[in-house]
């Protein structure tokens, strides 16, 4: 019975620490405390926001299709899914392909004999979602027509109207006007307004021809479900035909094995050829040698062009939220402790602080590219580039002057949160504690580090929370403008790409990038509780 | 006199026509003015009074955490010039830190006052002090967990850790409610008793004084507060509380020290009682309501 005590309030305990406070009915209920208060908060801790989300995403759904765009419709929770699917398979087609591209030996032909099946499979599967495609628009087709006809009836019968009206009224007129040779100006003058009044009839006839014309057409652009479901299925298998096909040719042809061995015995035939040959141009041969062995040594360390997928530049841009986070927190929490010992020093730095903080990243970030780039005239040579491409992991991730310049945009956004509450928090150590440690004699270092900061511990992180999250956000508003491979990067591509499912894409983001955020905040959340020596909870 | 050695040797405390204030101009508040004050080694005095009148301000200047403007400070003759583990404050707030243990909160001390020792010779000292208080079952408690009375403790542990010649008790117990303070008083005294040091207790509790003092000295209403005739309790020790109530001396002691006080109250409020203002003989120029009132046009109408 202890012993279930220790693991319930242990993991009570976490719950909190962690702040996902919503799970801790759940453990109570489970060990039987008091149910109909835990049942309770289970419905308004757990139950009621997910209700809350599926009407979100009811009235989401409801609303989108109204409204159109260029782009197509506003994609409904259902289409971004598939977007999001979409994404996903991407990125493993491509993942896929580069360890097609790299394996080798019996691995290699053991995948090359399986995709080729499934190739084959798919093939057929694609030949038959085409023509259930064909059957279900034959079958639709009176549906369509149920439709569509009316509006194209109308749309002809008013075309029809006009042109007559047209016809008919000009003759009348011309009519008309052959007498007007020796009539009276009264009459010439009224014929004139019969002119008028004609045109102007015409004119109300054509802009109802125009509104019946855009019905028509709108009318043609429906799409039944039965006949969108045909399409994806058979858009779907399109897609994996063109990966297959893609992925055979790494695995076979196009594989690094595959060309690493025709080199080599190219390479091998020229030397055959520059040893046994009696005559003939020996410093072409030998040139030839030289520059089929280089091709082999390329060949050899040569590597997928693997494009950038989503996952990839998620995890960039959380590379560069981090760096921009850690150039914030070294600037910042320094300058911050000398202003909360130093009033005079918080006095001098207050108007930067002031005027700096409310600067936008979409002013810093041309500035600091303008500085970075004037720092490292030559990227590719510059000792910090070089630095950070050897060092495992991160060397993956192109760290060029770009993402330099995003994260430094994102550390001069944040850094202001962290050096306000720093200062603050080292401005309200206890009177009586300053007091403890002047009658025990402690030295400055001691002061700091054993009676300051451990004070100011709960408010720093507070500040860093807070920076983070600025930080988060300004980064994609830096990649987009700074074209830096990462989220905001893959935004605006989808933004010039401009088709629907692009569109929907971003909405995947959105949710991509609202996700992360939080779990950052949970997770600096978690180490503010862990430093703060009170029970407070922090929010 | 009650103390022998209370005449012959040199005192231990000094403060020599001591004043003290804060501010400047206009602002400028005399908190202390020529307070003299010559506490014997080994004594025990207590300094009563109302709050506000500046009892924390005297506990500052004899530790150290300020200077006399005017006057000295002296320990065993010399200047008292800065704070120093020679003499042990014990805050009314407990001053303990938060993100520290009972154990580490003294071992901060111990370790700045004893650099020499080794760490397990630092441990030892600290477990020694916190079993003198009767804290080992909190030893790896954090102040938040514990109750103000135990708190306390481990402030006193703290300061009796420094192992001071002096000990200034700044009204270590008022926070506390009666019964943990009683548990605390006597605590307190059990330990003097054993290892006697010179203590100055700051209290507004004239039980409290008489039970644990040598001398009682009351201070005077501030602003510009000073040091009261002292009166010596001839009390035997050690004192038992539930004996001494009983005892005519303890009582005539509290009648005559609570009749002081109350009659240093009085004094000050006669001389604080404010005149009466003259109100200036305003009446309005006419009754009629002002033309553009709401409200009014209706009225007329109706």
């Amino acid at each position: 019975m202890i012993q279930m005590d220790k693991i319930k309030y242990g993991l009570l305990r976490a719950i909190d620490l962690s702040g996902l406070g919503f799970l801790s009915p759940v453990v109570r209920l489970c060990t039987g405390e008091d149910p109909a208060k835990q049942t309770r908060d289970i419905a308004r801790f757990i139950f009621l926001p997910i209700l809350a989300f599926l009407v979100f995403l009811w009235i989401w759904s409801v609303i989108a299709p109204k409204h159109k765009t260029k782009a197509g419709e506003v994609p409904t929770p259902s289409v971004v899914w598939d977007a999001g699917k979409g994404i996903w398979s991407f990125h493993q087609r491509e993942a896929a392909k580069e360890k097609g591209f790299l394996t080798s030996a019996e691995n290699r032909l053991a995948k090359l004999q399986q995709a080729t099946r499934r190739l084959a499979e798919v093939e057929k599967l694609e030949a038959t979602a085409k023509k259930q495609v064909e059957e279900v628009i034959v079958a639709s087709q009176d549906k369509f027509d149920a439709v569509v006809a009316p509006a194209k009836r109308a749309y002809e019968a008013k075309r029809e109207e006009y042109r007559e009206h047209r016809i008919e009224s000009a003759a009348a007129l011309k009519e008309e006007a052959a007498s007007l040779m020796d009539a009276s100006p009264a009459r010439r003058e009224a014929f004139l307004g019969k002119v008028r009044a004609t045109n102007r009839i015409s004119e109300a006839i054509k802009e109802e021809l125009d509104q019946l014309k855009a019905e028509y057409e709108e009318a043609k652009e429906i799409t039944f479900p039965e006949v969108k479901d045909a399409v994806k299925a058979a858009t779907l298998l399109g897609e994996e035909k063109q990966f297959l096909v893609k992925y055979i040719s790494m695995l076979g042809d196009n594989s690094r094995e595959v060309k690493l061995e025709e080199a080599k015995s190219a390479l091998e035939d020229a030397q055959e050829e520059f040893r046994t040959a009696d005559s003939g141009d020996f410093y072409k041969l030998a040139a030839s040698i030289i520059s089929k062995e280089e091709l082999r040594d390329t060949l050899a360390s040569s590597k997928y062009a693997k494009p950038w997928t989503l996952p990839k530049q998620i995890v960039r841009s959380i590379l560069c939220a981090f760096t921009g986070f850690f150039i914030a927190t070294l600037i910042a929490i320094p300058i911050g402790i000398l202003c909360g010992l130093s009033p005079s020093f918080m006095a001098a730095v207050t108007p930067f602080i002031a005027l700096f903080k409310p600067v936008s990243p979409l002013v810093w970030l041309p500035i600091v590219m303008i500085i970075v780039g004037g720092f490292m005239p030559e990227p590719d040579k510059h000792w910090l580039i070089v630095f950070m491409g050897k060092i495992p992991f991160i060397k993956d991730y192109q760290i060029d002057p770009m993402f330099l310049s995003s994260a430094i945009t994102v550390a001069l956004c944040s850094l202001w949160a962290t050096l306000v509450n720093t200062a603050l928090g080292v401005g309200s150590v206890d009177k009586d504690h300053m007091n403890v440690a002047r009658i025990l004699r402690l030295g400055f270092a001691a002061r700091l580090f054993k009676i300051v900061i451990p004070t100011a511990l709960p408010l720093i992180f507070a500040g860093l929370r807070i920076s983070l999250g600025v930080g988060w956000m300004v980064l994609v508003a830096a990649e987009i403008l700074s074209t830096s491979e990462g989220i905001g990067k893959f935004v605006n591509d989808m933004y010039t790409n401009g088709s629907s499912e692009s569109f929907a894409q971003m909405f995947v983001v959105v949710f991509i990038v609202g996700f992360i955020g939080m779990v950052l905040d949970r997770i600096m959340v978690f180490l503010q509780r862990l430093v703060s020596f009170d029970t407070a909870p922090a929010l | 006199m009650y103390t022998t050695d209370m005449t012959d040797s040199s005192p231990c405390l000094e403060l020599d026509d001591a004043s003290i204030g804060y501010g400047t101009g206009s602002q400028r508040l005399e908190v202390l003015q020529n307070v003299n004050l010559a506490v014997a080694p080994n004594e025990f005095v207590a300094v009563i009074g109302f709050s506000g009148a500046g009892k924390s301000t005297l506990v500052s200047l004899l530790a150290g955490l300020a200077t006399p403007d005017s006057g000295r400070a002296r320990m065993l003759g010399e200047k008292i010039s800065r704070p120093s583990p020679r003499r042990g404050v014990m805050f009314q707030s407990y001053s303990l830190l938060p993100w520290l243990t009972v154990f580490g909160n003294i071992q901060l001390a111990a370790k700045q006052v004893f650099p020499k020792k080794s760490k397990s010779e630092i441990c030892e000292h600290v477990e020694h002090y916190i079993e003198m208080v009767n804290l080992t079952p909190a030893r790896d408690k954090q102040p938040h967990e514990l109750s103000g009375g135990m708190r306390q403790r481990v402030s006193l542990a703290r300061t009796l850790a420094m192992e001071p010649e002096v000990l200034l008790l700044d009204e270590p117990l008022s926070a506390l409610d009666a019964l943990t303070r009683a548990v605390l008083q006597d605590e307190i005294l059990d330990i003097w008793e054993k290892q006697r040091k010179t203590v100055v207790l700051i209290t507004n509790d004239v039980d409290e004084a008489i039970l644990m003092a040598d001398r009682i000295i009351p201070l005077t209403m501030g602003p510009g507060a000073t040091l009261a005739e002292a009166f010596p309790v001839p009390l035997p020790r050690p004192r038992d509380r539930r004996t001494l109530i009983d005892q005519p001396d303890y009582q005539k002691l509290k009648a005559e020290i609570t009749s002081y006080l109350v009659g240093l109250n009085r004094q000050v409020r006669e001389i604080r009682i404010s005149p009466t203002l003259q109100m200036p003989d305003v009446a309005p120029k006419q009754f009629r309501l002002p033309s553009k009132m709401p409200g009014m046009k209706r009225s007329r109408i109706a």
